[in-house]
């Protein structure tokens, strides 16, 4: 039990206890942070890994490149589905491929698995028992070697940045 | 100019959304459709959700929706996930005659997926 302390998540829960009362102001924040603080006082045990704030903090300039990219991925994929799907004969060659990745934790695979499914032409369908490998349905694999090479080069050294 | 921007991101959002629930039709197997809908329903609610935020800024309507956009960013994919994993698990027919790849095909016993059942009875 002593090597769960989630406590960073105070300030977090706290900026989203403002949010939620409507207002940004000092007594919102305090509310927040007493209401934060016997939440994550209860729910501690269920936390399963601890980071400080420091290093969530040193998270941020690799957050955001990673934020700029998906944002840009996010887009080009809405084109191509409003292409796809407004093209009369719709030219897709769908099918599934596998994908290793190099994150070795939960939280850097699942931020990888969510980030494949935003982008363009790929979904995130399975992932092994072990989390090494993921499962993508891919609406155009003509080359699957090109697919896993853009999901490297453009989201898995973002993610890796953030989450490992 | 607020109005401006405003206006622009719930033109943005409408448009993606129609196009996706086009596609959603359009598109050939459950696969498939989960592409139309997972992307352009985030970007969609996001943007108009990001419209409201602009519009109304420091206030509960605005903030609520801020904090709506992030919550949707993270579940929108994980619902997808899950909807294209149990789809495939329960053996919905897909459009084969269209698929030209299938990695997880053989594996995916080793991953306590049910065992093949009978064809003759399509989900």
């Amino acid at each position: 039990m002593e090597k769960h302390k989630p406590w960073f998540l105070i300030p977090v829960l706290a900026l989203i206890w403002c949010f939620l009362s409507g207002a940004l102001n000092l007594a919102n924040f305090v509310m927040g942070l007493l209401v934060g603080s016997l939440t994550v006082f209860w729910f501690r045990p269920f936390f399963p890994w601890h980071t400080s704030l420091l290093r969530l903090f040193r998270k941020v300039p690799a957050f955001l490149r990673y934020l700029r990219r998906f944002l840009y991925e996010l887009a080009k994929a809405n084109v191509q589905v409003a292409y796809l799907a407004l093209h009369p004969k719709m030219p897709i060659r769908p099918g599934i491929i596998s994908f290793h990745t190099r994150h070795r934790s939960a939280l850097g695979t699942t931020l990888l698995a969510n980030s494949i499914t935003l982008t363009p032409g790929t979904l995130t369908m399975d992932v092994s028992p072990d989390g090494r490998t993921l499962f993508i349905h891919t609406l155009d694999v003509s080359n699957p070697e090109e697919v896993r090479e853009g999901i490297r080069r453009g989201l898995e050294d973002y993610t890796l940045g953030v989450a490992e | 100019m607020i109005n401006l921007i405003t206006g622009l991101l719930i033109g943005i959002g409408t448009f993606f959304i129609v196009v996706g629930s086009i596609g959603l039709i359009r598109f050939p197997d459950v696969l498939n459709r989960m592409h139309a809908t997972t992307k352009t329903t985030t970007l969609g609610a996001c943007s108009i959700l990001l419209a409201a935020t602009v519009k109304y800024g420091n206030s509960p309507i605005g903030l609520k929706s801020f904090l709506a956009l992030w919550f949707l960013l993270i579940t929108a994919p994980t619902g997808a996930h899950m909807i294209a994993r149990a789809a495939y698990r329960v053996r919905v027919r897909l459009a084969t005659d269209r698929m030209v790849a299938d990695d997880l095909e053989g594996v995916a016993e080793r991953f306590g997926y049910p065992p093949e059942q009978d064809q003759d009875q399509p989900i």
